[in-house]
């Protein structure tokens, strides 16, 4: 509880106004409106990562693919895609890929290089020869040349099958035996009076004549029987003196349309090939463009003109195209940005059809992939997209790794496919990766997976800030300019360059740097750019700017307002007047995405004699962090080596942050509890209207902590609403002086001497402007000043001692006590 | 059997087994379209064969050339209601597949017997013969010197056009001289039956044309000799010449050696 302390030392001015927002200024900048500053195509303060990019952009030899890491809004993707693009933009275009039917093996399709643009070329040139064909070999096979071929073939193999069986048939006649007919086949019987002999009539015959007549018959069912085996093989040679003459008929105008394709791609030795295999393939299936023709009665359109590569049964003759460039304009290697990287994506797919109650495929089924697509050029992904897609990172890692892309299935992955499916011919691979990701997701590859090391050897770190010269100050306004220019919106005036600027410090969180967040400090221009066209202006002012980072906090600041309402209704109890022993308000940050807020919270503690426990309760239900703990235990360390070092610490103390149910962890308020139990010990009040922030090291060293910013504003805030006494403020640490970039209505309340920011290098310091008590130093007798801080907390824990060893003494005499003198 | 009450040709079909009856069927069906016609079927059992099947130690000679026994009277009985099942099947098929009506029936006898006698209500006959070549036959359309085209001329082009086959024209002209056979282009010239029927059991036909009433067929013996020198369906017209065949058929017939030509 606080109460009111009699004579104490007056608190210090704290930091000039200058000191807590250095502002940028406008007339420094050079130019009036953004209009007049040339366009910035290069970037500000990313030179390792660009000088990253570039080499892995340009080195020749494989597996120096790239890593791009940084925090998200630093221009990652931006750079990526420009630098690529340019580099690109001096490499050749790469060849095209197609796939073509293997007519030995239709289950491991060819895969064939061509010069870039002739895939579709060799493609339409395919479609048409077999519309020509499907054209002209009907028209052959209807020609009267192959009519009177086929009917000379025909009458021949006709006569060559009639002649014997006629023979046969005469002799049977001349022999006096009938030929007969039955359901099985055919019969022979001896003709008695020109009729077949019947049972009763055979029975009736003499065993000679009975011999005789089996003995004929015996011997012309086997004649027969040798006269009827001749047909199968007849009709074998029958057919194959067709399919010669079919082949030799399709030669002719086969040799001739594919004559004329292999003219036009006479240079290319795989087409040729290629063509050959056509030609075969087509004179042997020259039924094919048959069948075509009598499905074709039925359609809509004249013959002439049907497109006869679209059927199905052409598909044999199809190329299917992977990749081409043909609609490439100028010159380049592709940049290709895969943003759903799963497997299929990646490498490719082969689709099936349903056919006949089952799957079925062939090579037209086969589609490329990004890495087809960007084979002889770049591929950029995200990295964590990639991991997170089933396979696709294993995938990816062998296709690099082999130099070659591999389609492969999810299901034949998992061993689910049953269906017959295509071996196709691997393409060779030539491309340069680039993964973008964070920090932490390149740390745990490159502690977890040995290949990312391998493969991906390069890394573009991107800087989150920028240091504040002159010149890299002129460079960013251009980058403004440029942005500003590239989306269309108002220019700048100077004031509001300056105001983003200050904005781009504010998120750096230190005075001497701006961010590199490029993003966030463009959604402030876009923002401002439509307060501008609210108010028919054509420039985006400094007043723009100001509203488009109030609205946004204002948009983010829901809980902050709800807190800090029940803080001023003492629903959070919060003193920020008067004083209390043991007591003082610690400042924390609360983070909620991308918004953060200060947040002030009570610290108490106590004490009594015990064990020398210091005892922190976050830590005891398990809410303090790791962090936390060990500033706890770095501010008993400072008490243990600072005070009474001839007496066992016999002290017992608890800290505490009063009201907090979530968790705490860092040490940024270690100095504060710090200073709470000095309060305690010493039973000297600390002034409420201070908060405190600043970790500290055993040698009572109060040191950096981050947010400061954060937690000064959310303590003014609390104070202001209360109403400023004049009396309040924040200790901070020295070394964060220069992370200082605070509102402007705190800087003015500090102007006005109604809010003070007091920097400290030390707990001795800081315990003197707390307090308004001298600290004291250790004189070289060993002994505090009488009166001091440090006297009143030593004496208080040599009494703690002391009264511990009577203590244990009484104990051990039986309860006696000694007198004390 | 009497043809259906329609308009149309009526074609019956006779044949002794459904092996037979398919190769009728197939050119029958080739033809539905063109001609609509009315259909009939009869199968027809030869006494004669059966009981050939019973001599001892009887082979029968598949189509393929093996030698199998031949089958008993039960089994016999079994295949010729197996025969007529399918050949009733697939005549409705056929009829059906075109809206045209149809009837079939059964018969014991002689297949010319029977079914020149059933025919005489029909157009067109058509007695069926097993197809032995597998390479398509020509047409050959029978016919006399001066005969004037006829409806039977008709379906000898109308076969060919529609199973794309060569039309030959076999004309028996007893004013030739010696010379057995003479040929000019598409038609041959022989001066008797005989001499013709030995060049038609040379040539690969898939279907022979006759009309009756225009000879040269003059009795059921010719008919029959016809039907196995052309191994082939032989479709019959001019019913009105059925009459005289199936009279001369009633007399003894006379010894295939009294015709010139044939030895």
């Amino acid at each position: 509880m606080a109460h009111q302390s009699t004579s104490k030392r007056a608190l210090p001015t704290g930091l000039a106004p200058e000191k807590l927002r250095p502002e940028c200024d406008p007339k420094d900048l050079g130019f009036e409106t953004t209009d007049a500053l040339s366009h910035r195509q290069t970037f500000v303060g990313q030179d390792r990562a660009v000088d990253a990019i570039k080499l892995s952009a340009t080195i020749a030899q494989k597996d120096f693919n790239l890593y791009v890491l940084g925090t998200v809004g630093t221009g990652r993707h931006t750079a990526v895609t420009r630098l690529l693009s340019k580099t690109a933009s001096d490499r050749p275009t790469p060849c095209d890929w197609v796939y073509v039917n293997n007519f030995d093996a239709p289950h491991k399709p060819n895969a064939m290089k061509l010069p870039s643009g002739m895939a579709s070329v060799l493609r339409s040139s395919m479609q048409g020869l077999v519309d020509d064909l499907a054209n002209e070999i009907p028209a052959l096979f209807e020609s009267e040349e192959y009519q009177t071929q086929r009917r000379a073939i025909e009458a021949e193999f006709g006569q060559k099958h009639e002649e014997p069986i006629a023979a046969f048939a005469e002799r049977v006649q001349d022999e006096n035996v009938a030929l007969m007919r039955t359901p099985m086949g055919f019969m022979l019987a001896a003709l008695v009076d020109g009729k077949p002999i019947d049972p009763k009539a055979y029975e009736a015959l003499s065993p000679e004549q009975k011999e005789e007549i089996d003995s004929k018959i015996s011997r012309l069912q086997e004649e027969l029987a040798s006269v009827l085996k001749l047909g199968p093989q007849l009709e074998k040679d029958h057919r194959k003196q067709i399919e010669e003459l079919h082949a030799a008929m399709a030669e002719r105008v086969v040799s001739l349309r594919v004559g004329e394709v292999v003219a036009r791609f006479a240079e290319i030795t795989d087409i040729a090939a290629y063509l050959e295999e056509v030609r075969k393939d087509m004179i042997s299936n020259a039924e094919l463009f048959l069948i075509s023709q009598m499905e074709t009665n039925n359609g809509p359109f004249p013959e002439a003109i049907r497109k006869y590569h679209r059927d199905p049964h052409f598909d044999r003759y199809a190329v299917n195209i992977m990749v081409s460039h043909e609609d490439v304009k100028e010159a380049a290697a592709p940049v290709i940005t895969e943003d759903l990287p799963s497997l299929a994506h990646l490498t490719g797919r082969i689709e099936h059809i349903s056919e006949m109650g089952t799957l079925a495929t062939n090579f037209t089924l086969i589609k490329p992939g990004a890495l087809h697509r960007a084979n002889g050029g770049y591929l950029v992904l995200d990295a964590h997209r990639v991991l997170t897609e089933p396979f696709a990172w294993d995938a990816l890692k062998r296709c690099l790794q082999s130099q070659s892309i591999t389609i492969t299935s999810l299901a034949e992955r998992l061993s689910l496919a049953s269906t017959i499916t295509l071996e196709p011919d691997p393409i060779p691979l030539d491309t340069r990766v680039v993964l973008i990701g964070d920090r932490r997701l390149h740390m745990l590859l490159t502690l977890l997976d040995p290949e990312f090391g391998e493969l991906f050897k390069v890394q573009a770190d991107f800087e989150d800030d920028l240091s504040r010269s002159a010149k890299n100050t002129r460079a960013l306004a251009q980058v403004i300019a440029s942005y500003a220019a590239k989306e269309g919106l108002y220019p700048l005036t100077a004031a509001a360059v300056a105001g983003l600027l200050d904005h781009a410090v504010r998120l750096a969180n230190d005075a001497k740097k701006y961010s590199l967040q490029l993003g966030a400090l463009t959604d402030v221009m876009r923002e401002a750019h439509h307060y501008a066209g609210q108010k028919h202006r054509d420039l985006i002012t400094v007043q723009d700017i100001k509203k488009a980072v109030q609205q946004a906090d204002r948009r983010a600041s829901r809980v902050k307002d709800r807190l800090q309402e029940a803080t001023t209704r003492n629903t959070i109890l919060i003193d920020t007047a008067g004083e209390a022993v043991g007591q003082l308000n610690g400042l924390s940050v609360i983070g909620m995405g991308t918004y953060s807020f200060g947040r002030p919270s009570r610290i108490t503690a106590t004490v009594r004699m015990g064990s020398g426990k210091l005892v922190d309760i976050e830590r005891e239900v398990e809410l303090g962090g790791p962090l936390h703990s060990k500033g706890v235990l770095i501010l008993g360390s400072y008490l243990a080596s600072h005070y009474a070092l001839d007496v066992p610490m016999s002290l017992h103390a608890s800290l505490v942050f009063e009201q907090s149910y979530g968790g705490v962890d860092g040490d940024s308020a270690s100095s504060t509890e710090l200073y709470a139990l000095l309060s305690a010990l010493s039973g000297v009040p600390i002034r409420q209207g201070i908060a405190v922030t600043g970790s500290v090291n055993q040698n009572g060293e109060v040191q950096a902590i981050g947010g400061v910013n954060e937690k000064i504003e959310g303590f003014f805030d609390l104070c202001k609403a209360r109403r400023l006494t004049g009396e309040q403020g924040v200790l901070i640490p020295a070394s964060n002086v220069d992370h200082l970039m605070l509102r402007e209505d705190v800087v003015e309340a500090a102007r006005q001497g109604k809010f003070r920011i007091m920097p400290v290098k030390s707990i001795d310091e800081g315990i003197e402007i707390l307090t308004g008590h001298p600290v004291g130093k250790r004189s070289r007798s060993g002994t505090f000043p009488a009166g001091s801080i440090n006297a009143l907390v030593e004496n208080r824990l040599r009494d703690f001692a002391e009264a511990r060893r009577r203590f244990g003494a009484d104990s051990e005499n039986g309860g006696q006590k000694e007198e004390r003198p | 059997m009497t043809a259906p009450e329609d308009q149309g040709t009526g074609i019956l079909i006779g044949a002794s087994s459904f092996v037979d009856a398919s190769e009728a069927l197939r050119l029958i069906g080739r033809l539905m379209t063109d001609l609509r016609p009315r259909l009939g079927g009869i199968l027809v059992e030869d006494a004669e064969t059966t009981a050939v099947c019973a001599l001892p130690n009887q082979r029968v000679v598949t189509a393929s050339g093996t030698l199998a026994l031949a089958p008993t009277l039960s089994q016999m009985r079994t295949l010729m209601e197996a025969d007529a099942r399918a050949f009733r099947q697939s005549l409705a098929r056929i009829a059906e597949g075109v809206g045209a009506p149809w009837t079939f029936e059964r018969e014991m006898g002689d297949l010319i017997q029977q079914g020149l006698r059933t025919a005489l209500s029909w157009d067109i006959l058509v007695l069926a013969h097993r197809s032995i070549n597998a390479v398509s036959g020509k047409v050959v359309f029978f016919t006399a010197p001066s005969s004037p085209p006829s409806r039977s001329d008709d379906l000898s082009q109308a076969l060919a056009g529609t199973l794309s086959a060569e039309r030959m024209v076999f004309t028996i002209d007893p004013s030739l001289d010696d010379e057995p056979d003479r040929e000019t282009g598409n038609t041959r010239r022989f001066q008797n039956l005989g001499q013709a029927l030995k060049g038609l059991g040379r040539v690969n036909a898939q279907a022979v044309v006759i009309d009756l009433s225009s000879g040269p067929i003059e009795h059921a013996q010719d008919l029959r000799r016809l039907i196995d020198a052309a191994r082939c369906p032989v479709f019959v017209l001019g019913m009105s010449g059925a009459n005289r065949v199936l009279a001369h058929s009633t007399q003894i017939p006379p010894s295939p050696q009294s015709e010139p030509g044939q030895q």
